[in-house]
């Protein structure tokens, strides 16, 4: 199962995070990419982004995990340099766009402005062969920092660090959470 | 004068265990139970029993990436980072490949942790015995050296390790894996019922049997009882996965016949031609480099399947200058693993008001079915085992992928994922002689060690049980009703199964062979190897739990001949 389970999370990483090895060789070779220094928006950019697609509800959302700061950490410490300017240049693009679209900032438009600006994002293929559209980095970048933080894995989810036995069958109905992921 | 000879009997001991891993440990305990001052030499470093287990009760949050691999890893780790044990959480337990190079003629993924206990911290646990296929398969077909044992010579040897260690299971009567002495089983999930019912009607000969582990479900030795989370490899609070720091070194320790050195990495053996014994071992301290010499009566090499042989390779003398007890010029050679290419996955619609609670530290298991009990498969010899589980993920994990964004999304994140299974082959894997790993004396390691060089690939019978892999499970899961069915070839290296075994193997023939059928070097006989280096075949079995029972009976035929002053 030990095996089963890695792969299964691997492959997770795989169609959204990691890198297919022939790629990944090649962002290693490239070296002259230095560590892109964040600007000071993106933090706040990449929270409201993340709190748009998980909002606070009856537990608290993207924001308040902070999970803009996970993602600049992911991006900066475990995408290899190609993927990292991929998400970079998706993030840019996008912003640009919500800018020219609404004049303003994704960050400080209002709840319509953001809904109707993420559905037509959603639609758009990558534009980058070989890595996935931005919306579904940006998408599975959130839901890894949000349900791996303090907040998303004991409010949002049903955490039970130690579970002291195992029920191999127990009935559930819609209104169940899972078990927060352990790894 | 009299300082030399305090100094030298300082270093002598009854006797030496090099390594503290699974074998090792065993070793350990049965040689210092049984009397004998002993010095376990670990190369790596002090890892103490909880105490050392730094990550253990860390929360997801509190994992520096959160479980990601880094862009660091890939470099630093580049091979470790390949073993589905190697996370945020275990990362300090593995090699730096960096720190740590080999040569690869051919890929060869060699998988490593330095430090007490070994890989037995981050091994998978999994534990099954061995039949008389296994034993007799070399003998039947002509592959390998006949082990010069059979299942009546272990069995007894089994139930003896089992009884300490801890194993977790059901009597499912099957010949190919014995039933032995098993703690509470771990029941399998509604998913796995329903796919071991729909094998037992539909596909004669094929059992789906819940995995076998040493992890205590119940209290053994004061250790345990298992707490289900499943954190096993990062080690276990609890004592309950099986460790050698968690099991049998403080069983060792309590005898007061224990010393263990760390930092210490066993350059090679001595040899005293006009005794004809080994009289002691070389050591590097890892920390100053300095060499030591220790000496005993009897000398255990547990090192690992690679490190052991290196180190009876580097074992030169005049009598040996192929490396120690190489007459048959066999060390090194029939290096196997287990082929863990073949891989299936699929999703199952239904179940959907079940759940499970808690995390197992072990799936199902499906024992070898091909070329024993009136099966026959003509496009390759032996047979593989099937192993996996059947359970509900979160939602949020498949989440990237699905469509929406906004509380309704989140909401249906927060939900159990549907239910999936993921199976993975493990084939027998050939012994070969060109299968082979050799030092290389002019490229030597920090540490002045000759580096390794391996030269191993597949053969045509392991890939040709990846087709059927894929026929057979393609067939049970339609049959069962599963959706999505995919298999695939994982393409791996050797080694990556981490069931590296052979190079020194067990044989009746010191022609052929290093070991006899009490694991003792032929040409040596104070000298005993009971790690993955002694085995003449693979099986389809995961190894660990017969590393353990003969280094059990090893070490009881050891100290028996010690008394007899046989050697």
């Amino acid at each position: 199962m030990d095996r089963r389970k890695a792969f299964q999370r691997i492959s997770i990483l795989l169609g959204g995070i990691a890198l297919a090895p022939e790629l990944m060789a090649k962002a290693l070779a490239d070296s002259s990419v230095s560590v892109s220094a964040a600007p000071p928006d993106r933090l706040r950019l990449l929270n409201e982004m993340a709190e748009t697609i998980i909002p606070e509800t009856d537990t608290p959302g993207a924001k308040a995990a902070n999970v803009g700061e996970f993602i600049i950490h992911a991006v900066e410490t475990c995408l290899p340099a190609d993927r990292r300017r991929a998400f970079y240049d998706g993030l840019d693009r996008a912003e640009a766009a919500c800018t020219s679209r609404f004049g303003r900032s994704f960050a400080d438009c209002n709840e319509s402005q953001r809904i109707s600006f993420f559905t037509d994002l959603e639609k758009q293929p990558s534009t980058d062969e070989g890595m996935p559209p931005f919306f579904t980095a940006l998408k599975m970048l959130t839901l890894h920092g949000y349900f791996t933080s303090e907040i998303g894995a004991t409010q949002a989810l049903n955490y039970d660090p130690v579970p002291g036995g195992w029920v191999a069958d127990m009935v559930i109905n819609d209104q169940t959470k899972a078990w927060t992921s352990m790894f | 004068m009299n300082l030399n000879i305090d100094s030298v009997k300082k270093r002598t001991f009854d006797a030496i265990v090099v390594g503290s891993g699974i074998s090792g440990g065993w070793a350990a305990k049965e040689l210092c139970e049984k009397g004998l001052k002993t010095i376990v030499l670990e190369r790596g470093r002090k890892l103490d029993h909880i105490t050392g287990y730094k990550t253990a009760l860390m929360a997801p949050w509190e994992l520096e990436n959160r479980n990601m691999h880094t862009t660091s890893d890939k470099e630093d780790y580049h091979i470790q980072s390949k073993c589905y044990a190697f996370n945020d959480g275990t990362r300090h337990l593995f090699v730096s490949d960096k720190d740590n190079p080999y040569e690869q003629k051919k890929p060869f993924d060699w998988i490593r942790g330095y430090h007490v206990g070994g890989k037995s911290l981050m091994w998978a646990r999994q534990t099954y015995r061995w039949s008389d296929f296994d034993f007799e398969a070399n003998a039947k077909d002509g592959h390998g050296s006949d082990w010069p044992i059979r299942y009546a010579d272990i069995a007894p040897w089994y139930s003896y390790v089992e009884r300490f260690a801890g194993i977790n299971g059901n009597k499912d009567g099957l010949p190919q894996i014995p039933d032995g002495e098993f703690l509470p089983a771990i029941e399998l999930t509604v998913l796995e019922k329903h796919l071991q019912k729909v094998i037992r009607d539909n596909f004669k000969g094929m059992n789906l049997v819940q995995g076998r582990s040493a992890n205590a479900t119940a209290a053994v030795n004061g250790r345990g009882p298992c707490q289900f989370r499943n954190l096993c490899h990062r080690g276990c609070p609890f004592s309950a996965a099986f460790a050698s720091q968690a099991a049998t070194l403080p069983a060792a320790a309590a005898t007061g016949n224990m010393t263990l050195r760390t930092d210490s990495i066993v350059h090679s053996v001595i040899y005293d031609e006009s005794k004809k014994r080994a009289t002691g071992v070389r050591v590097i301290d890892a920390v100053t480099r300095e060499m030591t010499e220790y000496y005993a009566k009897v000398i255990f090499v547990n090192a690992s399947t690679v490190n052991t042989t290196t180190i009876l390779l580097n074992s030169e003398s005049n009598r040996f200058p192929d490396g120690l007890g190489n007459d048959s010029g066999v060390l090194g050679h029939y290096l196997m693993d287990h082929c863990y290419r073949g891989r299936a996955g699929a999703s199952y619609d239904g179940f959907e008001d079940h759940y499970h609670k808690g995390r197992r530290p072990t799936g199902f298991y499906i024992p070898r079915f091909r070329n024993i009990l009136g099966d026959k498969n003509d496009s390759f010899l032996r047979g593989y085992a099937i192993g996996g589980s059947a359970e509900r993920g979160a939602a949020w994990e498949g989440g990237a992928w699905q469509s929406g964004f906004g509380a309704s999304f989140k909401n249906a994140m927060t939900k159990p994922g549907g239910w999936g299974a993921g199976f993975h082959m493990q084939g027998e894997c050939l012994p070969r002689f060109e299968n082979k790993l050799s030092i290389n004396k002019s490229k030597k390691d920090q540490y002045g060690m000759p580096t390794v060089e391996f030269d191993v690939q597949w053969s045509d019978n392991e890939i040709a049980m990846l087709k059927d892999g894929k026929e057979v499970l393609t067939a049970i899961l339609e049959k069962a009703g599963f959706k999505n069915i995919e298999f695939y070839d994982s393409n791996e290296a050797p080694g990556k199964g981490i069931h590296e075994m052979g190079t020194a193997r067990m044989g009746k023939d010191p022609k052929t062979s290093m070991l006899n059928r009490n694991n003792q070097l032929h040409a040596v006989p104070n000298v005993f190897v009971t790690d993955g280096a002694c085995m003449a075949s693979t099986g389809t079995q995961n190894p660990s739990l017969t590393y353990m029972a003969l280094t059990a009976r090893a070490a009881d035929f050891a100290v028996n001949a010690l008394k007899r002053r046989e050697i």
